[in-house]
């Protein structure tokens, strides 16, 4: 894709689908404060100006709507969220067809039919991605086909496992990780980088438990494996990706939220840490954690302008509370008294949340 | 750039199969590790017809007694120790059960053996637990019924009970083998194990906690049948007899007897299936 291209005014186009879905939506929410501020009498441009600026916003839109396929209004903008939850829900069900019809008719075929629709199926479903994305802008049916392809290929390996009794290894999670990423950068398509990342994860988590010597498969169960791949997800966002701006958000939530999900699971199952101290006192050490990161999350976001990991930090944040409130209280408290202190806390962070929303306004103006 | 990216996918997806059957050439190739000839006793069918059209089997080990001194035990803390556990903790000390109850299963290989020593020691231990219940009934200490249970039971596990046995464990296939030379009867696979801590109960208060090891999964125990090996497994159904049940009437019968091959990264196939 060609960075530099511009348009015939000599305004540059942008690199991506998701810059000039910014770009266009800015031109129309700079449209409709122009009309406000000449309504209101504050600013009055000169016909020509007026003109000059309507006619490239509407040449620039123009080429950003033939090269991108973008929305250009709000309703359109809410469509294109809808197909794109329809694209992820049809793909989830085309690649659980896939699974089910392989199963269905594979103990009538012979070894070597079953080992080439194993192959051939991901090679085959991998071409459809290319010819839908050379056919659609949106990246929609692209987007959807990609994950089928990626079903496929999970089917392919897992699937030889079986017919040649092969002994399971994490490798697998390696090959399915690198094929996503390869196919999520080739074709700038977010869901099926989320695959690739948990993939990944999942294949650094496995792997790391194996170098203190348990089994693959028992990563799960020492749930700072996953602390330790969450967080090189999370580093890789300052590995320079220029001109796949819109995949850092992907790496940070998909990061952070694994260290916060098995931060969580380590603070009511100490059993599960390396660390050998009572269950109880690591239990205690990572309650206290997760509410240092929560915050810690919570300020990186703000200071960065990352609202993801702003919701994120805010989400657990809250959750540490209250499953901590719940430790507490649950048992000797009525619950009526219980729901009533957790709402009363909630209007407390409201306030707290207020104060630092108006502190970050008087920071930016 | 995009078909660039396009074709190292694809060149990913074709690298990725090249190297997973190039193992599985490397493992069928060569002289086999293992060749036993087991039947519907160690190697149940699996088969659900309706969603799931592939035939496979499922390897079946004797339980084994966990008490040492009893039956064919052998995994001791030695052993334990010698597949990579750290039992340097003391069984005495108070947070013994903590530390090894946190212990996760490691990967290793396992010897099995097929209708061996380890059975026939099996068998006359549970002779000698049925002995001690017949003793007790006389006594009046156990019910009729419990003696009239076990004593089904024995018949089933005589007639139906899977025959192998895991009777040694190692991280190197290769000395196991060296130990184990007959590959008919032997069959070395890889294994997780894993630990436990056996503690004293009231009844044994003389007897002290003690480490004992156990085989918790066989990697590779279902194996699946290519449809030109099938043979008489096609028309059959799981038998309802692989699990002991009180009230049964009927006897037990293997219906087939199945070769199976371990090959040179011990990951077993189907030779062939016969009628027995």
């Amino acid at each position: 894709m060609d960075g530099s291209e511009t348009l015939g005014s000599g305004g540059r186009l942008p690199e991506s689908r998701n810059e000039a879905q910014q770009r266009a939506d800015r031109i129309r929410l700079f449209g409709l404060e122009l009309e406000c501020l000449e309504n209101e009498g504050i600013l009055s441009l000169p016909e020509e100006q007026k003109d000059a600026v309507a006619t490239y916003h509407s040449d620039l839109l123009n080429a950003l709507a033939h090269r991108f396929d973008i929305d250009t209004s709000s309703t359109a903008r809410q469509m294109s969220m809808g197909m794109r939850i329809v694209s992820f829900l049809g793909a989830l069900a085309l690649s659980a067809a896939v699974f089910f019809f392989f199963y269905r008719f594979w103990g009538l075929l012979s070894t070597t039919v079953q080992t080439t629709i194993l192959v051939a199926s991901p090679l085959m479903i991998l071409l459809g991605v290319e010819f839908a994305a050379r056919r659609e802008k949106t990246l929609y049916f692209a987007s959807l086909i990609s994950l089928v392809a990626f079903a496929a290929f999970v089917l392919d390996l897992s699937m030889l496992g079986q017919i040649y009794t092969i002994t399971p290894s994490q490798n697998a999670f390696l090959a399915w990780g690198a094929f996503a990423m390869v196919v999520a950068y080739t074709f700038r398509l977010r869901l099926i980088l989320v695959a690739g990342l948990l993939c990944l994860m999942g294949y650094l988590a496995a792997t790391m438990g194996t170098w203190s010597g348990i089994y693959w498969l028992s990563f799960g169960e020492r749930p700072e494996n996953i602390i330790i791949a969450g967080l090189l997800l999370f580093l890789a966002v300052f590995i320079s990706q220029r001109g796949y701006a819109e995949f850092l958000p992907v790496y940070r939530i998909v990061g952070l939220l694994a260290i916060f999900i098995a931060i969580l699971i380590l603070s009511h199952w100490g059993m599960g840490s390396y660390l050998m101290y009572p269950p109880k006192q690591i239990q205690n050490c990572y309650q206290i954690g997760g509410f240092v990161l929560s915050g810690l999350v919570i300020w990186l976001g703000i200071r960065r302008s990352w609202h993801g990991v702003v919701n994120l930090g805010s989400t657990f944040f809250v959750i540490f509370l209250y499953t901590k409130f719940y430790d507490w209280w649950w048992d000797w408290m009525p619950k009526y008294v219980f729901f009533l202190i957790l709402g009363g806390i909630a209007i407390g962070l409201l306030f707290v949340l207020g104060k630092m929303r108006s502190l970050l306004r008087e920071v930016t103006s | 750039m995009k078909r660039r990216g396009l074709m190292i996918a694809l060149a990913l997806i074709v690298l990725v199969n090249i190297i997973v059957l190039a193992g599985v050439n490397y493992n069928r190739t060569g002289e086999p590790d293992a060749t036993v000839t087991l039947t519907e006793r160690e190697l149940h069918l699996v088969s659900s017809k309706k969603e799931n059209s592939g035939v496979s089997l499922k390897l079946e080990l004797q339980a084994e007694p966990d008490k040492p001194g009893e039956g064919s035990y052998w995994f001791d803390r030695k052993k334990l120790e010698e597949v990579g556990f750290d039992c340097s903790k003391s069984m005495d000390a108070s947070d013994a059960s903590d530390y090894y109850d946190r212990v996760l299963p490691r990967k290793t290989y396992v010897v099995l053996e097929y209708e061996g020593t380890a059975w026939k020691l099996w068998q006359a231990g549970r002779e000698k637990q049925l002995r001690a219940l017949e003793a007790k009934v006389a006594e009046g200490r156990e019910e009729r019924k419990t003696l009239d249970t076990g004593r089904k039971r024995f018949k089933w596990e005589l007639e139906g009970g899977s025959r192998l046995f895991a009777v040694d464990a190692g991280n190197d296939p290769a000395r196991l083998r060296q130990r184990y030379t007959d590959r008919t009867r032997y069959v070395i696979t890889p294994a997780l194990v894993r630990l436990n801590l056996l503690r004293v109960d009231a009844a044994e208060k003389q007897r002290k906690p003690v480490l004992v090891g156990y085989v918790r999964e066989i990697l590779t125990d279902e194996i699946h049948v290519p449809r030109d090996r099938q043979g008489i497994l096609a028309s059959l159904k799981p038998a309802e007899y692989y699990s002991f049940y009180d009230d049964r009437k009927d006897n037990f019968a293997p219906r087939y007897t199945v070769k199976l091959t371990y090959g040179r990264r011990y990951e077993p196939w189907v030779e062939q299936v016969m009628k027995k």
